[in-house]
């Protein structure tokens, strides 16, 4: 389990101090599916980063209860998924490299290694591509790279910044089922930060709404939709619609309140 | 700080340009103009050395401009002599030399500096002083301190190369992207790790251009040497047949440090072309 307990971040500001996230407090249970939304700028990538132990926080604790670890830096239980795809992955490298180079502590035996690459390349539908480039792949398929490495890792937490916001609408859904179908077979769970609210309902067990700057967490909605989901039934559902009119409700609510 | 020069000395995408600038809907009009733009710059060369071979014969040339013909006959002539293998063969080793270790102390400077914030807030100052400082200034007391040996271009050629190298190896590693800097801390790469996966992959198209600045300037600092100083060498020849009025065979060896120029400058192309096959510039010409 993942406990954030009263998170704060603040970057030095031309003398002052600019103040990103205030007051951040939310658990991932184990297994569980957790997204979060909030209103561009509201200082989501600082927070995974914090999440990460990429960036040092200003106060407050992330704590990994299972092993009772307090977050500082990058726990070896923690992989990430970042936005950009083009940038995370590594142009000179090709695919299977690029999995496998993270296994090098993890995984002595380069045999072994090799497994675990064809392994993960096959749960993300890219084997056969594991001598390519990753320029040479479409986006989707290279941000399918990018799970794949951090499925090959064998994380406990697995960490997604927009994974999915800089492809077209169809890659977008395969992508989405893609990740609802790795995370149930390898057991996996998963915090996704993401502004689309459709996209935080469809895959989330809960739903963390933030608000705008300095963020604070305005509420939590728990997503009772039926799984397995289905881009064209769940979304169908009567509560579908409930749910994401509660969460929009919720960020806009809060964005009057920030504007009056 | 630097923002002219840095631009400046990127990896320029000029290549992928001339490549798209090239007309061709029609297949033979392409072919034509291709050959056409192959040719006409072989055709204005060409042209330009009949006008001087006129010129000279003509006696409009004073006679420290010999005919081409004749530069073309000393070169013939030179190029078998035991002397010109001995002098050829000394640019090229001070040349080597000092690229060396003027490129590898380069790039382990620039990547301390990059890497370290710190030592480079401490020395950037004194940096941007020394950088601009030529290479030939040194010359005097170098002279003094070695004497006229191969040792004054070893020193001075690295000298020369370490600059550029420096400078485009700091601006390579302070450009490594942050998503890719916390690829490689979250996925557990330890420090040399992330240097080797990560980090000189990354800058490896900064000390390519860098390598190709200061392999120029080596070759400028080595030659320059040898003429001032009597440094054995290409340079010091060159000097010699001036001073003696000889001057077919004083251009005959510029036309080979010009060789030696432009093969060194096609030898660091493929490479860079072999090594950065991954690279925006290099993607489409290598498939």
């Amino acid at each position: 389990m993942l406990s954030v307990e009263h998170l704060k971040k603040s970057y030095p500001h031309s003398g002052g101090s600019l103040e990103v996230l205030r007051d951040i407090s939310f658990t991932v249970e184990a297994g569980e599916f957790v997204t979060i939304v909030g209103p561009s700028g509201a200082g989501k990538t600082t927070l995974l980063r914090c999440l990460a132990g990429l960036l040092p926080r200003s106060g407050g604790s992330v704590t990994l209860t299972t092993s009772g670890r307090v977050v500082d830096s990058p726990p070896p239980e923690i992989a990430c998924v970042f936005q950009d795809y083009s940038r995370s992955l590594m142009p000179w490298s090709k695919v299977g490299r690029n999995v496998e180079i993270p296994l090098k502590n993890k995984i002595r035996e380069r045999g072994k290694r090799h497994e675990q690459v064809e392994r993960a390349l096959r749960e993300v539908d890219l084997d056969g591509f594991a001598d390519s480039y990753p320029w040479q792949l479409s986006g989707g398929m290279q941000q399918r790279v990018a799970i794949a490495r951090a499925l090959a890792y064998r994380p406990e937490f697995l960490i997604m910044d927009e994974p999915f916001a800089s492809v077209d609408a169809q890659t977008r859904a395969d992508l989405e089922d893609l990740i609802l179908r790795v995370r149930h077979d390898a057991g996996l769970t998963i915090v996704l930060v993401t502004h689309d609210i459709d996209e935080a309902v469809y895959l989330g067990d809960r739903v963390v709404v933030m608000s705008g700057r300095p963020t604070t967490v305005v509420d939590t909605v728990t997503v009772d939709l039926p799984r397995p989901r289905s881009q064209i039934a769940t979304k169908a559902l009567p509560r579908f619609a409930e749910l994401r009119t509660e969460v929009l409700k919720l960020i806009t609510r809060d964005g009057a309140e920030v504007t009056a | 700080m630097n923002t002219g020069t840095r631009a400046a000395e990127l990896p320029a995408e000029t290549m992928t340009l001339e490549a798209e600038a090239r007309p061709g809907t029609d297949p033979t009009g392409r072919d034509r103009s291709s050959a056409a733009a192959r040719l006409l710059p072989w055709g204005t060369s060409i042209a330009l050395l009949v006008v001087w071979e006129l010129l000279s014969r003509a006696k409009v040339f004073p006679s420290e401009i010999p005919p081409v013909t004749e530069i073309a006959r000393a070169l013939i002539k030179l190029v078998p002599t035991h002397e010109f293998g001995a002098s050829l063969l000394a640019t090229i080793e001070q040349f080597v030399v000092g690229l060396l270790v003027g490129g590898v102390a380069g790039i382990v400077l620039g990547v301390l500096l990059g890497a370290v914030p710190l030592l480079y807030q401490l020395t950037h100052y004194l940096l941007d002083f020394l950088r601009f400082i030529p290479a030939v200034v040194y010359l005097p007391v170098l002279i003094l301190l070695l004497g006229s040996t191969p040792g004054v271009g070893y020193v001075l050629g690295a000298a020369g190369a370490i600059w550029p190298m420096l400078f485009q190896t700091y601006y390579g590693v302070t450009g490594v992207s942050a998503i890719l800097r916390d690829t490689g801390r979250v996925f557990g790469l330890r420090p040399h790790q992330r240097l080797l996966h990560i980090t000189l992959p990354a800058v490896s198209p900064f000390v390519a251009t860098g390598l190709r600045i200061a392999a120029s300037h080596v070759l400028v600092v080595v030659t320059a040497v040898q003429i001032i100083s009597s440094v054995a060498g290409l340079g010091s020849d060159i000097a010699a047949y001036a001073s003696n009025a000889v001057y077919p065979q004083m251009y005959a060896l510029l036309v080979v440090v010009g060789a030696l120029g432009v093969l060194m400058n096609f030898g660091l192309e493929r490479l860079e072309r072999r090594q950065l096959h991954w690279h925006t510039s290099y993607r489409e010409a290598g498939r």
